[in-house]
C-alpha cells in the first residue's frame, strides 16, 4: 500500500543518497581501520583510560549543571511574556552557532586569571582556568543552549493549560509544579539533558583554549584522540570508536524519547 | 443570596456583564465567537481577572476589585470543563480522578471517591487506562469525574460537546442532565448548540459585544427571541423596525409586515418593534402574488439554499443593512418547481397569523 499519490521527481533520490553516503562512509571507514586485535589494550592505556574517566566525570558534571540552569531558563524563555526576555532569547542561544574556539576565548576573558569575573575569583584564591572546573564551564557553555532550546519547546507544547485545570481542581501552585508541570516536562528534559551530555562529552575547541590540554585533569577524550592521532594512530581510531559508539547511543535514546513525548502529547489533547 | 453572582468588567476584551445563577440552576451562555462568553467563565474560575467587579459564590467573595479581593484559582470551588478533556497525560484515568480528592483533606479516600465518581459517569472498567488510550467520548466522561470529584460549587461548562459526534455527544448530554441537576451546585454552560440548551439549561443569556442583551427561561427565549442572534438559534426569523400600528411592522426601508400584536404590551405608532415568524410559514414565489388582506409579501434575494431534513432552507439577503437575512423552509417538491439560483430575487409570504410583534425592549 502507498499513500503517496504525487511521487517525488526521481531526480531528488540521486543527491539525497549522496548526502546519506556522505555521512555514513566515514563512519564506516573509521569502524573498518579500527586494529580489533589490540582494542581492548589501546582505549585501556592509562592515558586513555584517564581521558575517558575524565570526560565522563566533566560531561555529567556539566549535564547537572545544564539542568541546574537550562530548566529555570527554559520555564523562563517559553512563558515570560516580557519583551525583555524576547529581546535577549538569542544571546542565551548564541553559543549555538557560535565556533566553541570562540566561547573558550570568551570564558578566557570572563573567568580567566585576569577576566572579567576570574581577576576577583583570582584575588579570592579561586582559579579556574586550566582546571577541571574549567572543563566543566566549557563543556556547560556549548551544551547549555542544547538543553534549553530541546526543553522549552516541549514547555510551549504542554502550555499552562493543563496547569489551568490542576488549579480549578483545588491544586496549590507548588503541587501544579510537582505533579504535573514536572512529570510533563520529563521526556523533554531527559532528551534535552542526554542532547547536552553528548554535546559536552564531545566539547573539544572550547575546552583546548579555556582550560588546556593537561592529562587527567582537562584532558578529556576528545583531546586525547587529537594528540593521539600524531604519535599512535590506531590509538586515536580506537578512542573515535569508542565516541562514535557513544553518540549512536546517544542518538537512539533521543530517538526514541522523541517518539514518546509525542505520543503523550497527542493523548491528552484530543 | 446564594449561588453564583458576577458583576464585572473588562475593558481590554470590552466586556460589562451581570449575572447571577441560583443553586441547582444551570444557565447557558450564548453568542457569537468573540462575545466574551469564555472571558466570562474565565473571571468566575479566576483565571482572568475583571478590571471592575465581583465574583461572589454562596457567602464566599472570589473576587472583589473594591477590597482587592481575589481569591486564588485553587480554592475557589469552581470546576471547569472544557472542549478538550485536557486529562493529564502522564496519570491513568483513576489517577486522574483522584487528582482533586488528593489536593484537598480527603487524601485517604481520593482513590475511593475516585472510583465513586468514575462509576457515576459509567466509566469504571477505564480506570487503569491511559488518557491517549482513549476515545474523545471516553475522554470527556472522565474529565467530567475529575470535574465533579473535586466538588466544586460551581461547573463552568465550555462547550464540553463541540468535539464529540452526534451518539457521543447525545450519551454525554444525557449524564449531564444527570449530574447537573441532583446536585446542589449550579452551572454556567457556554454553548452554541440547540440541543445542549434545551436539554440542560433552566435559563440561557444572550451575551453580543460583551454584553448580555437577552436572558429569560429558555422556552421563553426560544419562542420569543428579541435579539437576532436568539431569532437565529432558535431557528425562526426576526425583523425589527417600528410599528406602523399595533398590528404591523415598518423596517428602516418602509416595507411592512401585517402580524398580529403578541402578549398584552401595547403598541403605540413608531414604537420599536420586532416581529417573529418561522421559516416553515414562508411561502416562496418567483412571481408576486396578488396582494390579499391579512398577508405580507417581500422582495427579496436568494442568498443560499441549504438541506434541513426533509425541507430545503432558503436563505434571502439581509431587508437592511445590518440585519439578519429571513429564512423560508419549503417542501423539496417545491424546491425542484422553483429551481432558484443564489442572487434571483423571489417573493417571500406569510400570513399575518403567523407573525408575532412585540415591543423590541421586552428585557
Amino acid at each position: 500500500m502507498s499513500d503517496t499519490t504525487v511521487g517525488l521527481p526521481r531526480w531528488i533520490y540521486l543527491p539525497a543518497v549522496v548526502g546519506g553516503l556522505f555521512v555514513a562512509v566515514p563512519l564506516v571507514a573509521v569502524v573498518l581501520k579500527v586494529d580489533w586485535s589490540k582494542f581492548g589494550s589501546l582505549i585501556t592505556s592509562t592515558s586513555s583510560l584517564a581521558a575517558l574517566l575524565l570526560s565522563l566525570q566533566t560531561a555529567a558534571a556539566s549535564t547537572a549543571l545544564c539542568i541546574l540552569l537550562g530548566v529555570p531558563m527554559a520555564l523562563v524563555l517559553a512563558r515570560s511574556r516580557s519583551v525583555l526576555v524576547r529581546w535577549v532569547r538569542p544571546i542565551f542561544l548564541l553559543p549555538l552557532v557560535l565556533p566553541p574556539v570562540v566561547g573558550g576565548i570568551a570564558l578566557l576573558y570572563a573567568f580567566g586569571r585576569l577576566g572579567l569575573i576570574g581577576r576577583y575569583l583570582d584575588a579570592a584564591g579561586i582559579h579556574i582556568a586550566f582546571s577541571t572546573t574549567a572543563v566543566v564551564l566549557a563543556q556547560t557553555f556549548v551544551s547549555l543552549p542544547f538543553l534549553v532550546i530541546a526543553l522549552e519547546g516541549t514547555v510551549r507544547s504542554v502550555g499552562a493549560d493543563y496547569e489551568a485545570v490542576a488549579a480549578t481542581l483545588g491544586a496549590r501552585p507548588t503541587t501544579v509544579w510537582r505533579r504535573v508541570t514536572m512529570p510533563m516536562l520529563l521526556p523533554g528534559l531527559v532528551s534535552g539533558a542526554v542532547l547536552a551530555f553528548a554535546r559536552s562529552l564531545g566539547e573539544f575547541g572550547a575546552t583546548l583554549t579555556f582550560a588546556g590540554s593537561r592529562q587527567g585533569v582537562t584532558r578529556t577524550l576528545p583531546l586525547e584522540i587529537y594528540l593521539q592521532r600524531e604519535s599512535d594512530a590506531d590509538a586515536a581510531v580506537a578512542l573515535s570508536l569508542v565516541l562514535v559508539v557513544i553518540a549512536a547511543v546517544v542518538v537512539a535514546a533521543v530517538g526514541s524519547r522523541r517518539l514518546v513525548t509525542g505520543g503523550v502529547g497527542s493523548g491528552g489533547r484530543r | 443570596m446564594t449561588g453564583l453572582q458576577l458583576r464585572a468588567v473588562l475593558e481590554q476584551r470590552r466586556i460589562n456583564v451581570e449575572l447571577a445563577v441560583a443553586p441547582g440552576e444551570v444557565v447557558a451562555i450564548l453568542g457569537a465567537n468573540g462575545a466574551g462568553k469564555s472571558s466570562v467563565l474565565h473571571m468566575i474560575a479566576g483565571l482572568l481577572r475583571p478590571d471592575r467587579g465581583s465574583v461572589t459564590v454562596g457567602h464566599r467573595a472570589l473576587t472583589d476589585t473594591e477590597s482587592g479581593v481575589q481569591v486564588p484559582v485553587h480554592d475557589r470551588r469552581v470546576g471547569l470543563l472544557q472542549q478538550d478533556a485536557m486529562l493529564f497525560p502522564h496519570l491513568p484515568v483513576a489517577a486522574n480522578v483522584a487528582f482533586g480528592p488528593r489536593c484537598g483533606d480527603n487524601r485517604r479516600g481520593a482513590s475511593g471517591i475516585a472510583q465513586k465518581w468514575l462509576t457515576h459517569v459509567g466509566a469504571q472498567d477505564l480506570s487503569l487506562r491511559m488518557p491517549r488510550e482513549l476515545s474523545g467520548g471516553q475522554a470527556q466522561r472522565v474529565a467530567l469525574a475529575r470535574a465533579l470529584a473535586a466538588e466544586p460549587e460551581v461547573l463552568l461548562l465550555d462547550e464540553p460537546m463541540a468535539g464529540l459526534d452526534v451518539a457521543t455527544a447525545t450519551a454525554m448530554r444525557t449524564l449531564l442532565r444527570q449530574v447537573l441537576t441532583t446536585a446542589d451546585r449550579c452551572a454556567v454552560l457556554v454553548t452554541h448548540d440547540l440541543l445542549d440548551v434545551t436539554a440542560l439549561a433552566d435559563r440561557v443569556l444572550i451575551i453580543d459585544d460583551g454584553r448580555i442583551v437577552e436572558s429569560g427561561p429558555v422556552a421563553a427565549v426560544l419562542a420569543a427571541p428579541s435579539t437576532a442572534f436568539a431569532a437565529r438559534f432558535a431557528g425562526v426569523n426576526l425583523v425589527a423596525g417600528s410599528a406602523e400600528d399595533d398590528t404591523t411592522l415598518r423596517t428602516t426601508t418602509g416595507r411592512q409586515l401585517a402580524g398580529f400584536g403578541a402578549g398584552n404590551a401595547v403598541i403605540v405608532r413608531d414604537q420599536s418593534v420586532i416581529a417573529v415568524f418561522s421559516p416553515v410559514a414562508v411561502r416562496v414565489d418567483r412571481e408576486r402574488p396578488p396582494a390579499r388582506a391579512g398577508v405580507s409579501t417581500l422582495e427579496v434575494t436568494v442568498a443560499e439554499l441549504d438541506h434541513r431534513g426533509a425541507a430545503i432552507r432558503v436563505r434571502a439577503e439581509p431587508l437592511d443593512a445590518g440585519a439578519a437575512g429571513l429564512a423560508a423552509d419549503i417542501s423539496g417538491q417545491r424546491a425542484a418547481e422553483l429551481r432558484l439560483i443564489p442572487g434571483e430575487r423571489v417573493f417571500f409570504t406569510v400570513a399575518a397569523d403567523q407573525v408575532a410583534i412585540r415591543p423590541a425592549d421586552r428585557a
